[in-house]
């Protein structure tokens, strides 16, 4: 029995990972600029010790002034030689750590279920996550929220085996730790579970077995937190959270508002109490509505593939009938202590942001949502007469095979066609372009609605040390709290910045931007020389290389200037 | 025992604010004729369920005629037929069914070009594009079909009208749902009333009646092109749902009826002042 779970397991973990391996690095077809900005921020530590700003090893990474958290970035530095400079580096982490949570989930699971439970609802909760499109797209793509929840998980297994043996708190406090900066919203949901976990097991965790370990434990959580809690009330450290709450009044107002209402009783009408309750609440039983798990999904086009949602159809009723039954059942034990704890808590981090369903920010759900299917689908298979039972799990088998391929259609066929340029699509191909100019000739790169500077250095391997002299933005003492931009960047020869056609007309040199920045109309009017059209899958234009014309241009200036003599 | 009188007064205040805020809408934001045909097949559901308590041999009876007053609705009655012949199978349930399929075929023509069956140039355009994407002809057809069109549309309504956020949020500001009013049609906060109701409708004296015309309802209002204010007509099945839990909160936590109905009736009232004001 042991060996056959051992290797039913293993296929899970292997259909996971083809699942996720398949075209990785290369589906998604472009590489996003967060994405870029995590591999060059990698690369720049690896070769200079410091990030692109020149700060050394920060504790969250400046960026576009987004301050994203650090442990992802560090994890890709010793991919770095590894792989070089590429997509699939960057996503790689990501990828391994999604895989591992397969197992994770398991003996997790393994440890916390019922013995009537075991072994078929460990099997088939990671079976349902290896297959899931919410956990297949962070796994196939950039996202730290990925390796946040691997390492949730684990700290939470090694909490469960360290209430038997002591030592292995010390270890469960460690990834908690890690856990902690891993992601932005683990600020809230790990201290939230760990207050949780102490609150419950108190007496056990107290006792002369579990107390040396732990309290090992909170000094060495404690001396890795430190270099976090020393930024934590930083403008930078807090950027993201100010930047997105639902209480901050300084970039809009809170949803519902009535901007034309303006009588007496606006106080009332437009309360701040009123209007964040409401939105609050509305925000939180979004990530619990079987509309957006099942039917709409994540609105974001590169936190969702089109035409698919977080789960699939057809484990709507499995879900309504776990949900009820797992509510109502006695005896489940820690199973539904955990699972009720991370359902309800989950969601609240991502319900403190404006968007409603984020799937990033709540992806830690994906596990008790998965862990209620994977009892609603047991429950309804206990139920069937044996002479349906068969045929059940005939239905089931096409069901996945169904599902499988509705991956595959909407991940790899549909995403690639219609989310190419929300995945920023093409810069590779300019990339080589400007790779094989003549030599030094200078390059403009359009950047009003973009940061092309992050995929071109990340595309061009430009040197990071270069990088660092050439442009200034504060200096490392303001680093977390000057919250200047300078979007202008020099990349050697190439310069990201607004086009001027009056000035940049006259400089023979490439111009790079999209179809608005560069119209069919500007390259007639001014004989600009096309150089190459880089277009999306479906053909529409992605970006265009020009060359100036500049002895046309002054010969244009010069005629005109004698017209209106 | 006896409840003080400001809980008394407050449970009043808090069952009126849940009974007016749809209607009320309603009222506010449509013309009185299109409250009226969105209104009869409501007040029909509440006959039916007073039938349902009084004489249930006969309780199906007033929803044959919903169709005659609205068209659009004329698979309901055969849907609550059916399922009701499933939980009661007996002569009556058998004649009501048949009746309702009579009615249902009479109605045919109206109901389809408003359902999600009639036709739709743009999503078959978007099918043939999108079927040149694919490696193999079998995939395609897999997955870009023209059946597919009814089935996403429909499947789109049904779980709009089974989300909790239609209800008591109207959707989300910032989700942008066509075609629809977004109306308040529940105070917020008897969210916290819903959801027990939900949870121990099992316990409900009207548990047939909310599970077979819930569903029925939910699902005939899924054929339809456009479901808003039409869903006007789930709103006596909801009031049972909203009363089940309150009742249950009632008798489970009676220490908690005061402070709670004070919460509601604070949010509520603001609730109510900016439905009022929004004119």
């Amino acid at each position: 029995m042991k060996h056959f779970t051992l290797i039913i397991l293993t296929l899970i973990t292997l259909l996971g990972t083809f699942i996720r391996i398949y075209q990785l690095g290369k589906a998604p077809a472009g590489l996003y600029i967060d994405e870029a900005g995590q591999g060059y921020s990698a690369y720049s530590l690896l070769k200079t010790g410091r990030d692109e700003f020149g700060q050394p090893f920060p504790f969250a990474f400046r960026s576009f002034t987004d301050f994203k958290t650090p442990v992802y970035v560090y994890l890709i530095v010793p991919l770095i030689p590894i792989f070089d400079l590429t997509a699939l580096t960057v996503r790689f982490p990501s990828f391994i750590f999604s895989v591992l949570t397969f197992p994770l989930l398991y003996l997790l699971l393994k440890k916390i279920s019922p013995q009537k439970f075991q072994p078929t609802l460990p099997l088939l909760a990671p079976f349902l996550l290896a297959i899931s499109p919410w956990h297949t797209l962070f796994g196939r793509t950039n996202f730290e929220c990925n390796v946040a929840l691997f390492l949730l998980l684990l700290a939470v297994y090694l909490f469960y085996l360290g209430l038997e043996k002591g030592w292995i708190l010390t270890l469960s406090a460690l990834f908690f730790a890690l856990a902690l900066p891993a992601y932005h919203s683990q600020r809230f949901l790990v201290p939230a579970v760990v207050s949780i976990l102490l609150c419950r097991f108190r007496k056990t965790l107290f006792a002369p077995l579990c107390r040396r370990s732990l309290l090992a434990g909170a000094v060495l959580a404690l001396l890795i937190t430190l270099p976090t809690i020393s930024v934590a009330a930083t403008p930078g450290f807090l950027m993201r959270a100010s930047g997105l709450n639902i209480f901050s009044r300084a970039s809009h107002q809170p949803a519902w508002y009535k901007e034309t209402y303006s009588a007496s009783l606006d106080s009332l009408v437009n309360s701040s109490w009123f209007l964040s309750t409401k939105e609050f609440l509305s925000l939180y039983f979004s990530y619990h509505s079987p509309r957006y798990m099942f039917n709409l999904g994540d609105y974001g086009p590169r936190s969702s593939f089109p035409s698919l949602s977080t789960f699939f159809v057809w484990q709507f009723p499995f879900y309504l009938l776990g949900l009820y039954l797992f509510l109502k059942e006695k005896g489940l034990g820690e199973l539904k202590f955990f699972t009720l704890l991370l359902l309800i808590l989950a969601p609240v981090p991502a319900a403190l942001t404006r968007d409603p369903y984020s799937t990033i920010r709540a992806l830690p759900l994906v596990i008790p949502q998965i862990i209620i299917i994977s009892f609603g689908l047991l429950k309804a298979y206990a139920y069937l007469k044996p002479i349906w039972k068969r045929a059940a799990l005939a239905v089931f088998a096409l069901l996945i095979i169904h599902s499988l391929l509705n991956l595959y259609s909407s991940a790899i066929i549909l995403n690639e066609y219609y989310r190419a340029e929300e995945w920023d699509y093409g810069w590779k191909d300019v990339a080589n372009v400007l790779k094989n100019r003549p030599a030094n000739l200078p390059v403009v790169v359009d950047n009003v609605r973009d940061e092309p500077y992050i995929v071109l250095l990340f595309f061009l391997k430009h040197d990071p040390a270069a990088f660092q002299r050439e442009n200034f933005e504060v200096s490392n003492s303001e680093y977390y709290t000057n919250m200047t931009r300078q979007r202008d960047k020099k990349i050697g020869s190439i310069t990201t910045r607004a086009i001027v056609w009056e000035k940049d007309l006259l400089v023979d040199q490439y111009l790079v931007g999209d179809q608005l920045a560069i119209s069919d109309d500007q390259i007639r009017n001014h004989k600009l020389t096309p150089i190459k059209d880089v277009l999306y899958p479906d053909k529409g234009t992605a970006f265009r290389i020009i060359r100036t014309n500049p002895s046309y241009e002054l010969e244009q200036r010069r005629l005109r200037q004698e017209r209106n003599k | 025992m006896t409840k003080s009188s400001p809980t008394r007064i407050l449970l009043i205040l808090a069952i009126t604010l849940t009974l007016v805020f749809w209607p009320l809408g309603l009222l506010l934001y449509n013309r009185p004729a299109d409250v009226l045909s969105y209104a009869l097949p409501a007040l029909l559901m509440a006959l039916s369920f007073i039938l349902f308590k009084l004489k249930p041999r006969l309780w199906l009876i007033p929803l044959l005629f919903i169709p005659v007053f609205e068209p659009k609705l004329a698979l309901l009655p055969f849907f609550s037929a059916g399922l009701n012949l499933f939980f009661n199978r007996n002569r009556i349930g058998l004649f009501f069914l048949a009746a309702a399929l009579l009615i249902a075929l009479f109605s045919f023509r109206p109901f389809l070009s408003q359902s999600v069956f009639a036709p739709d140039y743009n999503a078959r355009q978007t099918i043939l594009r999108q079927t040149y994407l694919y490696p193999t002809t079998w995939m395609a057809r897999l997955f870009q079909n023209k059946p597919a069109i009814p089935w996403n549309k429909a499947k789109f309504n049904f779980f709009a009208l089974s989300d909790p956020n239609n209800y008591f949020f109207a959707f989300h500001p910032r989700e942008i749902t066509v075609d629809n009013q977004n109306l308040a049609k529940f105070p917020f906060l008897a969210l916290g009333f819903f959801l027990p109701g939900l949870l121990f409708l099992r316990q409900s004296p009207n548990l047939i009646f909310v599970a077979v015309t819930g569903s029925a309802g939910i699902l005939s209002l899924s054929l339809l092109q456009n479901f808003d204010r039409r869903d006007f007509l789930l709103y006596p099945i909801l009031l049972l749902i909203l009363w089940s839990g309150l009742t249950y909160l009632r008798r489970k936590h009676p220490g908690w009826e005061l402070p709670a109905y004070l919460a509601f009736s604070v949010f509520s009232i603001t609730e109510l002042l900016r439905v009022l004001t929004w004119i």
